[in-house]
């Protein structure tokens, strides 16, 4: 049951933690780390044909790209989409709306995120 | 000249009143047929006497001739008296007489008063023997005759042989001695007959006859129709050879009047439909005259009453030529508004008034009006103030000619709103401030909660783990790792600090500064990184602007400005960066040849609160939001413009 996780968030602190609550938890997972949306993008655009991530856990607020605007060109890539959470400190009423407009967004969870969570995405 | 001024008066005093002049055309022909009446009354009059005159005058004359008749028919019998005073052959003289003469009835003749021969007997026996001489009714008339020696007729009187009837004696005198009467009788119907009376029509007229009784000494009268006549008219003719009176008696009392009255009253009828008809020609002109006063009495009140509302009303008015442009009229208000005298304003058109950038509309909606394509209009527009100031205004325009008409002006009504567009403008400004305040509090809030949530959510992650740690190191690693959290916690703190007191200060302490003085002074805060990256920073600030800017906040806005600079400086050229002042816009101009941002992309978050762009290590994205707040406390703005990998210019535009 191992998946490959894919984490886009401009948090240093973030990223260690969650990479620690994902090696704790159950099934051997993979994970990505992006800084920004661009890093992100790039490294699926370079090509296509490597192992795409099944999860990714998106931040909205990212200096040079951000969540949205990443949702956006993903869209336009010709490949199989993975499941998309989005991660962020805080989820305002419009960021929900915004949501909508977006069907491979399977969930949205504020921060903090705990294995148990990791658990429920990734059994799925 | 007088003269034509005078009639004209008079004639317009009557045409103005034609019941009065109707009732001196009235008046004038009632006159006029009065008079024509009383000449025809006087003509009838006249006709009427004339025919009374001739109708008894012939009855006079057949009077006459019965009476000459009767003396010669008397002398002729008396001719028969002989000398011995005894009538020879009376019988046969008699018969004769009566016989050839018609008029007379009966003869007699009366030696000595008493009557002794008679013809004809038979009807006038029964007056034989009697003495007239002593007979007191008869006496008087028979003396008269002896007295005058002539021919006198007694009667009319009841004869002794019946009827009634006039005598005629004759005295006959032998030798100078009475010797006694030769007389006829003649009967009054006889009388009548052969005088014409009684074949007379008398439906207009009728005869009396009359005497005056010797004894009784009044008038008798002897034709039937005794009524007192004495009112009528009438004419009389007198028989002196019988003391007689004729008179002819007009039968109708008011013929005369009647006959006239009749004229009088279709003459009356006449002068009042003559009178009428002249009031009803005349009412014409007369009503149309007082139409023609009314309609003039209406224009006047109008006139009047537009002066007033022109002259008085709140609203500047103005008529204008619709070709031209031209004023014809304005009011006062039209010249307080717009501060130009009657006369300058009539000498001059809209368009020299008029804001340059209003000319064209006006004058197409003008084009519109003239074209017929509208009837009025209404338009925002500004004129331009003697005093040169700018004066907006409500103006209504609405043409004065009709459909059928060819365009010649048309009425302009401005009301100054100048107030209320400036109210609008404060309105929409403080409306603008507020709503962008409100903007800017909701980023703030909304930065402040995700900030401070990402680094909660941290520490909380971590505490989790520090509960959970097997080892030391584990501990250790988190405790180092919230140490981290902790450390960025205070930075993000202090950050929001500054801005807060950007926000909060109301009061800031503002001084004149030399502006080229602190770019230097940022320069030098710089050197260090600017020594390192070999950077040519050029300041053509002249020495000599100040500008008058709260102290700290320039040091922040220049420093954060130049080192932005720096930092995203291209790495395949030397830095270059220039710092400019235009002195006509007050503005400021930091210009680099650096990485660029790209503003399609990012223009909008530009001056966010952590909004970075690249992966420098150094963006916090702090730095162009507090400048942005910066500036705006100071009531300046900023623009930017920039290219990718050529470079960017902010510029600070100061207040």
């Amino acid at each position: 049951m191992s998946k490959l996780i894919c984490i886009i968030d401009d948090d240093p602190i973030y990223q260690f933690l969650i990479n620690k609550i994902i090696g704790n938890s159950e099934g051997n997972h993979d994970v990505l780390f992006f800084n920004n949306g661009k890093e992100a993008l790039d490294y699926f655009t370079l090509d296509l044909n490597k192992n795409l991530p099944e999860i990714i856990l998106l931040d909205l607020e990212m200096p040079i790209m951000d969540g949205w605007d990443f949702l956006k060109e993903i869209d336009k890539l010709q490949i199989e989409k993975p499941d998309i959470y989005i991660v962020s400190s805080s989820i305002s009423h419009e960021d929900k709306e915004k949501v909508k407009a977006f069907p491979q967004i399977k969930g949205h969870f504020s921060k903090p995120i705990n294995s148990n969570k990791i658990q429920e995405i990734t059994k799925k | 000249m007088g003269l034509r001024k005078k009639w004209k008066t008079l004639s317009n005093w009557f045409l103005t009143k034609p019941n009065i002049s109707g009732a001196l055309v009235f008046l004038l022909l009632f006159f006029i047929v009065c008079f024509f009446v009383r000449l025809r009354y006087k003509t009838i009059e006249e006709n009427q006497r004339r025919e009374m005159s001739n109708i008894i005058h012939s009855v006079q004359q057949n009077f006459e001739q019965i009476l000459k008749t009767s003396y010669v028919t008397t002398l002729t019998l008396a001719m028969t008296v002989n000398d011995e005073g005894e009538p020879e052959n009376f019988e046969k003289v008699a018969a004769q007489l009566v016989n050839s003469n018609a008029s007379i009835d009966a003869l007699q003749l009366v030696p000595n008063g008493i009557i002794k021969y008679v013809y004809p007997v038979e009807a006038n026996g029964a007056a034989i023997g009697f003495d007239i001489l002593n007979s007191p009714e008869v006496k008087d008339e028979a003396l008269k005759s002896i007295d005058s020696k002539l021919i006198y007729f007694a009667g009319p009187l009841r004869l002794k042989q019946g009827g009634i009837g006039v005598v005629g004696r004759l005295p006959v005198f032998k030798e100078n001695k009475f010797w006694g009467f030769s007389a006829v009788i003649i009967k009054l119907e006889t009388l009548m007959k052969h005088s014409g009376i009684a074949s007379m029509d008398d439906s207009k007229y009728y005869f009396q006859f009359s005497k005056v009784n010797p004894t009784t000494n009044k008038e008798e009268f002897f034709l039937p129709n005794k009524d007192d006549f004495s009112n009528r008219y009438f004419q009389t003719v007198t028989i002196p050879d019988g003391d007689w009176k004729l008179y002819l008696v007009m039968r109708d009392k008011n013929g005369l009047v009647y006959q006239t009255m009749t004229s009088g009253f279709l003459g009356l009828f006449l002068s009042i439909m003559g009178a009428l008809w002249v009031v009803s020609i005349m009412k014409k002109p007369a009503q149309l005259q007082k139409k023609v006063y009314q309609q003039a009495q209406k224009i006047h009140d109008s006139e009047i009453e537009f002066r007033t509302l022109f002259e008085q009303a709140p609203l500047g008015i103005a008529k204008v030529d619709s070709e031209s442009g031209d004023f014809i009229t304005v009011n006062a208000e039209f010249c307080k508004i717009v501060g130009y005298s009657e006369e300058e304003l009539t000498s001059s058109n809209f368009q020299r008034i008029t804001h340059p950038d209003d000319v064209g509309e006006n004058v197409n909606c003008l084009n519109k009006l003239r074209d017929g394509n509208i009837y009025d209009f209404s338009v925002e527009k500004r004129y331009l103030h003697k005093s040169g100031r700018t004066v907006w205004v409500n103006l209504i325009g609405a043409r004065l000619w009709k459909s059928d008409e060819k365009s010649k002006h048309h009425i302009a009504m401005i009301e100054d709103i100048t107030d209320k567009k400036r109210a609008d403008e404060e309105l929409k400004q403080s409306f603008e401030l507020v709503s962008d305040q409100n903007k800017r509090l909701l980023n703030f809030s909304y930065i402040v909660s995700h900030n401070l949530r990402s680094h909660t959510s941290n520490i909380q992650t971590i505490s989790d783990f520090l509960e959970t740690a097997d080892t030391k190191e584990e501990r250790d690693e988190m405790i180092d790792l919230l140490k981290k959290v902790s450390q960025s916690l205070n930075e993000t703190m202090s950050n929001l600090n500054e801005v807060v007191s950007i926000r909060t200060n109301i009061n800031l302490s503002i001084e004149k500064l030399n502006l080229s003085a602190y770019v230097e002074r940022a320069k030098s805060l710089l050197s260090q990184q600017i020594a390192k990256q070999d950077v040519n920073l050029q300041n053509l600030v002249p020495s000599n602007i100040e500008i008058n800017y709260n102290t700290a906040y320039l040091e922040s806005i220049l420093f954060n400005l130049v080192s932005n600079a720096i930092r995203y400086s291209h790495k395949d050229r030397k830095p270059e960066i220039v710092i400019t002042f235009d002195e006509e816009a007050r503005a400021l101009t930091v210009k680099d040849n650096g990485i660029g941002i790209d503003l399609k992309k990012n223009g909008e978050k530009l001056f966010g609160m952590y909004k970075t762009f690249n992966n420098n290590p150094d963006s916090k994205g702090i730095g162009l939001f507090l400048v942005k707040n910066q500036i705006d406390a100071m009531g300046g703005t900023i623009t930017v413009e920039s290219k990718l990998n050529e470079g960017t210019a902010f510029t600070i535009y100061f207040k």
